[in-house]
């Protein structure tokens, strides 16, 4: 029993230093990570956001993914294979895939000309994203014609008006 | 001001409403283009209330009226109120703004290039509202009047006023309409080139070509008419590209340099460049400040090496001095990343502005030089014996003497910029914002730059955005236009004889 329980202990300690079971951090949004402790440079953070525009090219290797919060977005750099598993980018008739990432926090990046980013370690879609619909609203036909309606006949009458003075 | 001359007023206006309409149709065909249904119809609308309203105002006086300068004052005051009004309504219509005040508040900050905005999620805008933002800066950074002088439509007489009413103190051409006109031609050439240079910059970044012309366009126009609107939230952070700031700060120098400059390269007299006492102005400026800024973010640590430092630095310092006010950091870095000498820097560069007859606002260039060689002069002339004669002189499109008068115009309008940026700071630290970011926000918004410490949002205070929006408008006309305004309907003097009513 003694020799078990050693075991288990042993087990468990060996866990705590294991990268693969450490606790991971504290998942935030976009926004929060934008006013995060400068201290926390080059930490690992974990966050998610909606995935906006396309990805853009970075280098050979390497995207450029912009992670959309609740108003805040920031620019992730990650491999091709990474960005290649988001299939849905945020535009006025999509909401894009709901990303997580895993990744190094930079503040001022000596890699990228001192820009905000975050290098990815791991990404992960956790909600794919959709197309939205944007009915045109019946109203507004109602009242384009007739604010028109009132436009034409103001323009008639001054041109009426100004023929009567003319003549 | 009597009943007569505000009805030949809003005539006027009138005009500039329904040009403000026709402008919709770039929109109004965008959105049709894209299948945009529901933009359209706001367009349509757009177009039809400016038809409303605009025919409205013309009916307040149907006989030709010719424009008396005190005429040309008002409407050029009013006639940019107006067309911010108009120009609202598609926007407040897209969902895109909590109120039709904030739609208001970007019509207001588009038309006069400022570039602050209280949009909410700017990245699913239809094409057709970012189409019409960035439209609002090339009507806006051109000048409303001088869109329509340079149409020389319906305006009879007064054009000379109206052009100056808005701003604008040199003629580049002896008449006014082929001024406008040629600053158009100049405006079309360097947002072709903008356009062209970036879509292949957007091109090898991996954008479909659809989003890479709309993109490069709207850029191109918000950095060579200094207005600063992008159409991602993240603004010039969006495309994390090195080259696109390179494009983009070739356009935002081309727009802050004055219209005539550009008159006279392009007739090849290049040694005006740096002959002008502005472009000289402007260069030590940009120099001068771009090594604080520098300097600044070295000592705050922010940035990990020299080369990051000095490249943030000279970036936002050429955004704050030509007024374009694009961004490659988050707002809340102004003051937990910049830090003091580098902040202190970038206001005094926006403050500063660029140079006269430009796209760029703030006190100018061209004021600044000659209010300093007047202090150089006033210490020359007290160190010199009482019988010596000294006359001052300066180079600006050829040499002019510096005179009493040349001083006092530009010390004038110097005052009236430092006591809007005080007063804008004074009320922003009223509602509670750091003296610091309030006077920041202050000057960008006079200055109509539109860089931001994170104020400026949906969720400011509604006094604060209507104050802002008389900033932005007030610094626009460089404040004449308004003051006149002021004159004639709160002072009550006469438009004709420029006499209180009795």
């Amino acid at each position: 029993m003694r020799r078990l329980g050693m075991w288990i202990a042993l087990a468990l300690l060996a866990g705590s230093v294991s990268p693969a079971l450490a606790a991971e951090p504290e998942s935030m949004t976009p926004d929060e990570l934008v006013f995060i402790d400068r201290a926390r440079e080059g930490e690992t953070v974990l966050f998610s956001g909606e995935a906006i525009g396309e990805d853009l090219h970075a280098d050979a290797d390497s995207r450029w993914v912009n992670l959309l919060g609740e108003s805040l977005a920031i620019g992730v750099y990650m491999t091709n294979d990474q960005a290649a598993q988001i299939a849905v980018y945020g535009d006025h008739t999509h909401e894009g895939d709901r990303v997580e990432v895993l990744g190094v926090i930079n503040i001022g990046c000596d890699q990228h000309g001192g820009e905000f980013d975050v290098h990815a370690e791991r990404v992960k879609v956790l909600v794919e994203g959709h197309s939205v619909e944007r009915p045109a609203a019946p109203w507004k036909s109602i009242a384009a014609v007739l604010l028109l309606i009132v436009g034409a006949v103001e323009l008639r009458l001054l041109q009426r008006l100004r023929d009567r003075k003319l003549t | 001001m009597r009943f007569h001359d505000l009805r030949i007023v809003a005539h006027y206006v009138g005009l500039f409403v329904l040009g403000v309409g026709i402008a919709m149709v770039v929109p109004f065909v965008t959105a049709l283009a894209y299948r945009e249904w529901d933009g359209a119809l706001d367009y349509a609308i757009g177009m039809a209330a400016a038809l409303a309203i605009g025919g409205a105002l013309r009916l307040a006086y149907t006989r030709d009226a010719k424009l008396s300068h005190a005429h040309a004052l008002a409407l050029t005051g009013l006639g940019w109120l107006a067309a911010s009004l108009v120009a609202a309504i598609p926007l407040s219509l897209s969902g895109n703004y909590l109120s039709y005040l904030d739609a208001l508040f970007d019509a207001v900050s588009g038309l006069t290039t400022s570039g602050l905005t209280v949009v909410v999620d700017l990245d699913h805008m239809a094409y057709s509202h970012n189409m019409w933002r960035h439209l609002t800066h090339l009507i806006g950074g051109q000048g409303i009047v001088v869109a329509a002088l340079s149409l020389a439509v319906g305006l009879r007489g007064g054009a000379l006023s109206l052009y100056q009413a808005e701003g604008r103190d040199e003629r580049i051409l002896p008449n006014v309409m082929y001024t406008t006109r040629f600053i158009w031609f100049v405006t079309a050439i360097y947002v072709g080139i903008g356009t062209v240079a970036l879509f292949a910059v957007n091109m090898y970044l991996g954008m479909n070509p659809s989003r890479g012309i709309l993109h490069a366009f709207w850029i191109s126009i918000a950095a060579y008419d200094t207005g600063g609107f992008g159409p991602q939230s993240m603004n010039a952070m969006y495309y994390k590209s090195y080259i696109f700031e390179i494009v983009s700060v070739f356009l935002m120098i081309a727009g802050t340099l004055n219209f005539n400059l550009h008159a006279q390269v392009w007739r090849g007299d290049r040694s005006e460049l740096w002959r002008n006492i502005e472009t000289r102005v402007l260069a030590f400026n940009i120099l001068v400040l771009s090594g604080l800024a520098a300097v600044g973010l070295a000592a705050t640590q922010a940035f990990p090496g020299s080369l990051e430092a000095v490249r943030k630095g000279a970036y936002h310092i050429l955004s704050a001095h030509s007024g374009t006010g694009h961004q490659t950091i988050y707002p809340n870095q102004w003051t937990t990343d910049f830090g003091g000498t580098a902040l202190v820097a970038v206001m005094l560069a926006m403050a500063a502005g660029g140079a006269v007859s430009s796209t760029a606002g703030g006190i100018k260039a061209l004021r600044l030089g000659v209010i300093v060689k007047s202090v150089i002069q006033q210490v020359k002339e007290a160190i010199a014996p009482k019988s010596a004669v000294m006359v001052a002189r300066y180079h600006h499109l050829g040499e002019r003497f510096l005179t009493p008068d040349v001083t006092g115009a530009a010390a004038i309008v110097l005052i009236l910029y430092v006591v809007t940026y005080i007063t804008g700071g004074l009320v922003g630290a009223a509602y509670g914002y750091g003296a610091g970011e309030a006077m920041f926000e202050s000057i960008s918004a006079a200055a109509n730059v539109g860089l931001s410490t994170g104020i400026t949002s949906a969720t400011m205070p509604t006094g604060l955005k209507l104050f802002y929006m008389f900033q932005m408008w007030a610094g626009r006309l460089e404040f004449v236009a308004v003051l006149t305004l002021f004159a004639y309907f709160i002072l009550g003097l006469d438009m004709g004889r420029g006499r209180r009513k009795s």
